[in-house]
C-alpha cells in the first residue's frame, strides 16, 4: 500500500519568525485521522528566523530527531546539554519522564532549515538524554546512509543516533538515474519524504520536493532520482 | 499585585489545550505526599474532562506561579496515565503525578 502526500497537502504556515509545514497533527493543524504513522507521531518542516525560536518547554515520553538541512540550530535542556548543529548534524533527544528544552536559530544573519520528527518511544519512563551526532555528507551519495537507528552498530558512535525505538533513519542522494534498493521486511512500514529533487518509486510513484509516502505491504523499493535528488526514507515497525 | 497561578493541561503532542484557568472557570486543588501530587479538579466541561481521560498518557500538566513583583515559575508535572480519573456524578477529575521539573524561563534563552 502506497499513500503519497503531496507537499501542498500539509498544513503550512507563516508566523514570521517560523514558518512551515506539518505532516501530522500539530499545533494548530488538528486532524483526527492524520495523527500517527505507527510510533511517528511528527514530521515537522521548520525554517526559524535568525536569533529566533521556541522557549524553555517541556517534553515527555517522546524521541525527538532533529535533521538540520541549512543553518545552525541551538538546543539548550535542564540537564546541562548544549550544542550547536548544522548540515550534517543530527540532534536526538529522549524526553523520557521529562525534560525541559529550548531550541532556536544560533546565528543572528541566517535562517535556519530543520526537520523535525517525533516516534513514541518502546518504554514509558525512560532517563532523559540527549546527543548530537554528525555523519560525513559525502556518504550520503548513492546509498542510504543510517543516521538514526535503534540498535547501536558498533563503530557508528558520535555518527549515527541511538533511539529508543525499532527503527532506522536513512537519509540518501541520488544522481539521475541512479537507483538503490530497500527491502521492507514484513508487517514494517516506511515513511518517504523527498527533501529536494525527484524520486521515482518502484518504476511507477513519482515524488518531488517535500512530497511524502507513508508505504505498507510493499516487500521491495526501488528509489530511482530523476533529477538529482536529496531524501529521507525511516524504516518503521 | 498578588501571587497569581494559572493551571493548563494540555496535549503533550500536538499542544491541544484541555484546560485554563486563565480561559475558563477551573477549580483545582494540589496535594503532595510521599512523593506524590495529588490533583483533583473541578468546574471542567465534561467534554474537556473526557478529552483528558482519553489522553492520559499524554498530557502536560502545568502549574505557572507569578510572585508578586516576581518572574513566573513554571511547575511541569509527569502524570501517571493510570491515575487520570473522571466521576461524571461529581463532576471531579482527579490525576496524579509521581515527579515535577519546576523551571524558571527567562534562566534560558529567550522564553
Amino acid at each position: 500500500m502506497f499513500t503519497i502526500y503531496p507537499a501542498a497537502s500539509r498544513f503550512s504556515f507563516d508566523k514570521g519568525w517560523l514558518r512551515g509545514s506539518h505532516s501530522f497533527s500539530f499545533a494548530e493543524y488538528q486532524d483526527e485521522n492524520n495523527t500517527e504513522f505507527g510510533p511517528m507521531r511528527v514530521c515537522n518542516d521548520d525554517v526559524i528566523a535568525p536569533g529566533r525560536g521556541f522557549g524553555a518547554h517541556p517534553h515527555s515520553d517522546m524521541e525527538i530527531v532533529s535533521i538540520v538541512l541549512y543553518g545552525e540550530l541551538r538546543h539548550e535542556d535542564n540537564r546541562g546539554h548544549v550544542a550547536v548543529t548544522n548540515f550534517g548534524g543530527i540532534q536526538r533527544m529522549s524526553a523520557g519522564h521529562g525534560i525541559i528544552h529550548t531550541e532556536h536559530n544560533a546565528s543572528q544573519t541566517e535562517d535556519v532549515s530543520l526537520l523535525q520528527l517525533w516516534f513514541s518511544p518502546h518504554t514509558r519512563g525512560l532517563e532523559p538524554s540527549y546527543e548530537a551526532t554528525a555523519f560525513n555528507p559525502e556518504r550520503l551519495h548513492g546509498q542510504l546512509l543510517p543516521v538514526v537507528a535503534g540498535e547501536r552498530v558498533p563503530g557508528t558512535e558520535g555518527e549515527v543516533a541511538a533511539i529508543h525505538q525499532d527503527l532506522t533513519i536513512y537519509l540518501s542522494k541520488l544522481q539521475p538515474g541512479e537507483r538503490v534498493e530497500f527491502a521492507q521486511s514484513e508487517g514494517r512500514r516506511v515513511f518517504l519524504f523527498v527533501i529536494e529533487g525527484s524520486l521515482r518509486v518502484n518504476g511507477e510513484y513519482m515524488l518531488n520536493g517535500r512530497d511524502s509516502a507513508r508505504i505498507e505491504q510493499e516487500p521491495k523499493l526501488s528509489l530511482e532520482a530523476q533529477e538529482p535528488v536529496f531524501y529521507m526514507l525511516i524504516d518503521l515497525p | 499585585m498578588a501571587q497569581q497561578e494559572t493551571w493548563l493541561i494540555k496535549h503533550a503532542v500536538t499542544g491541544r489545550s484541555f484546560a485554563d484557568s486563565r480561559k475558563q472557570i477551573l477549580v483545582c486543588r494540589m496535594e503532595s505526599a510521599d512523593g506524590v501530587f495529588r490533583f483533583t479538579l473541578q468546574e471542567l466541561p465534561r467534554e474537556a474532562a473526557e478529552e483528558i481521560v482519553r489522553y492520559s498518557g499524554e498530557l502536560n500538566v502545568f502549574r505557572f506561579v507569578t510572585p508578586e513583583n516576581g518572574a513566573v515559575v513554571k511547575h511541569w508535572y509527569y502524570v501517571a496515565p493510570e491515575s487520570v480519573q473522571y466521576d461524571d456524578q461529581t463532576g471531579e477529575l482527579r490525576l496524579e503525578a509521581g515527579s515535577k521539573i519546576e523551571y524558571h524561563p527567562e534562566e534560558y534563552w529567550g522564553d
